[in-house]
């Protein structure tokens, strides 16, 4: 064998590259100078180096945008967790009144008890020292699952599995957790939970936030209202099951409605709302792949609905 | 009758009187760059300003270009295809075929541009957009 020809020699560095180019290595190229010979298969030749290294410099860029892509993706969704994270700790520092509220009276009840449990000992009255036992015994559980909700709350659920819930309990859930600073600002809250029977999949720690942050909202509406009351109201259709919050406040005028979720909009006085509650409730919502609006007449009120996907589950086996 | 304009680092600009075009003829460069296709569409610019144009159509024989990089391509697809009225490709070799057909084909520009490996075809077709 002679030494190989310029053509031979320009097909083994095309076939080179293209080996290159499949392993990974983008940054391969031909790179020859064309031959300019008038013959056809020098000038499919050169037809082929160029077309080779154009499409390498394409996918190279493609790569890099697509890179790129990724990065910003990814740093959006930190963006996304922290604004989310955020908006709880706002909410959970609203619910701290109420909380505290909530355990101040199996304290004070504890605390009174403690001193009958003293002097029934000290009487040697064992029975009712065992009655006042129970009280308090009572009085912890209730003092328990007042912090386990609260927990429960602030728990992140990013990365957790979906799981099968049924909204009327997410519901029945943030009612129980809100009574007692709603009956704090005199506002009656009415639930009228009829979707008990549609189970759905999801995140039900996410979905408390949403329906936290819109009984709040509506809270917040109704505070300096002659008539101060929140419905929340829970229905299921054909694939769907859809949960209303409407409350008896301002409203909210029509210049502002389609202001609402957008991020750091707030109609609340400064250091009352982050505005991000409702932002975040959106991208909740949208996650589940369900539809948040707002319907609200200025000096009626304001209906918040929550529509989400519920489709038939498969039955177990 | 063909009267030259301007000579780049890899072109000729000339203007067409006769068909009230500008005419773009490629030196046989191996590799044509941004820097390159800018002093061009910089150069065209010049041209259209010359003849008090709105805008231009352009012949671009390329019979003779070797490569074209990403960002030459990107710079002729850029906001310079917009003053154009219409651009039409002369081609020859397969490998001034290829550079059009990526032209063509990645950046899609704007402005009508079309492939043409006759040079009378070319000018008929350029024709039809003389008062459009």
């Amino acid at each position: 064998m002679g030494e190989p020809t310029e053509l031979q020699a320009r097909f083994d560095r095309v076939l080179a590259v293209m080996f290159s180019l499949a392993q990974g290595q983008l940054d391969a190229r031909v790179e020859l100078p064309p031959l300019r010979q008038a013959d056809p298969l020098h000038e499919t030749l050169d037809g082929i180096c160029v077309a080779l290294d154009m499409l390498a410099e394409e996918l190279q860029a493609t790569v890099i945008r697509k890179e790129r892509y990724e990065s910003a993706l990814e740093q959006l969704q930190q963006t996304q967790d922290q604004l989310v994270h955020s908006a709880k700790l706002a909410a959970l520092g609203e619910l701290a009144a109420g909380v505290a509220h909530e355990l101040n009276q199996p304290l004070q009840i504890i605390g009174l008890a403690s001193e009958e449990i003293r002097d029934a000992i000290e009487e040697g009255d064992l029975d009712t020292a065992r009655e006042f036992l129970d009280a308090v015994e009572g009085q912890v559980t209730r003092g328990a699952g007042v912090v386990g909700r609260l927990l429960a709350f602030s728990r992140r659920s990013e990365g957790a599995r979906p799981q099968v819930f049924e909204i009327d309990a997410v519901v029945r859930e943030v009612a129980e957790m809100l009574a007692g600073q709603l009956a704090n600002d005199g506002v009656d809250l009415e639930l009228r939970l009829d979707a008990a029977a549609r189970a759905m999949v999801g995140q039900p720690d996410e979905l408390h936030q949403v329906f936290t942050n819109l009984v709040i909202n509506a809270r917040d509406a109704v505070r300096d209202r002659p008539e101060r009351r929140i419905v929340i109201q829970t229905a299921e259709d054909d694939g769907s099951v859809c949960v209303e919050v409407s409350d008896t406040g301002t409203g909210i005028p029509a210049d502002v409605l389609p202001r609402v979720f957008d991020p750091f909009f707030t109609t609340k006085p400064t250091g009352r709302g982050t505005g991000l509650g409702l932002s975040v409730s959106h991208g909740i919502v949208q996650r589940h792949g369900g539809t948040i609006e707002a319907h609200s007449e200025p000096g009626h009120g304001t209906r918040m609905r929550v529509t989400l996907p519920a489709p038939p589950l498969p039955e177990s086996p | 009758m063909v009267i030259p304009f301007e000579t780049t680092s890899v072109s000729q600009i000339l203007w067409d009187d006769e068909h009230h075009i500008g005419r773009v003829v490629y030196d046989p460069v191996d590799l044509h760059d941004a820097a390159e296709a800018i002093e061009i569409t910089e150069a065209l610019d010049r041209l259209r300003q010359s003849r008090g144009l709105e805008n231009l159509r352009i012949l671009v024989d390329m019979r003779s270009i070797g490569a074209l990089t990403r960002g030459a391509r990107e710079v002729y697809g850029g906001p310079h295809v917009e003053r154009n009225r219409a651009v039409a490709l002369v081609v020859g070799s397969v490998t001034s075929r290829v550079v059009a057909n990526f032209f063509l084909g990645l950046n899609k520009p704007k402005a009508p541009v079309r492939m043409f490996t006759d040079m009378s075809a070319a000018l008929t077709w350029l024709g039809e957009f003389r008062h459009g």
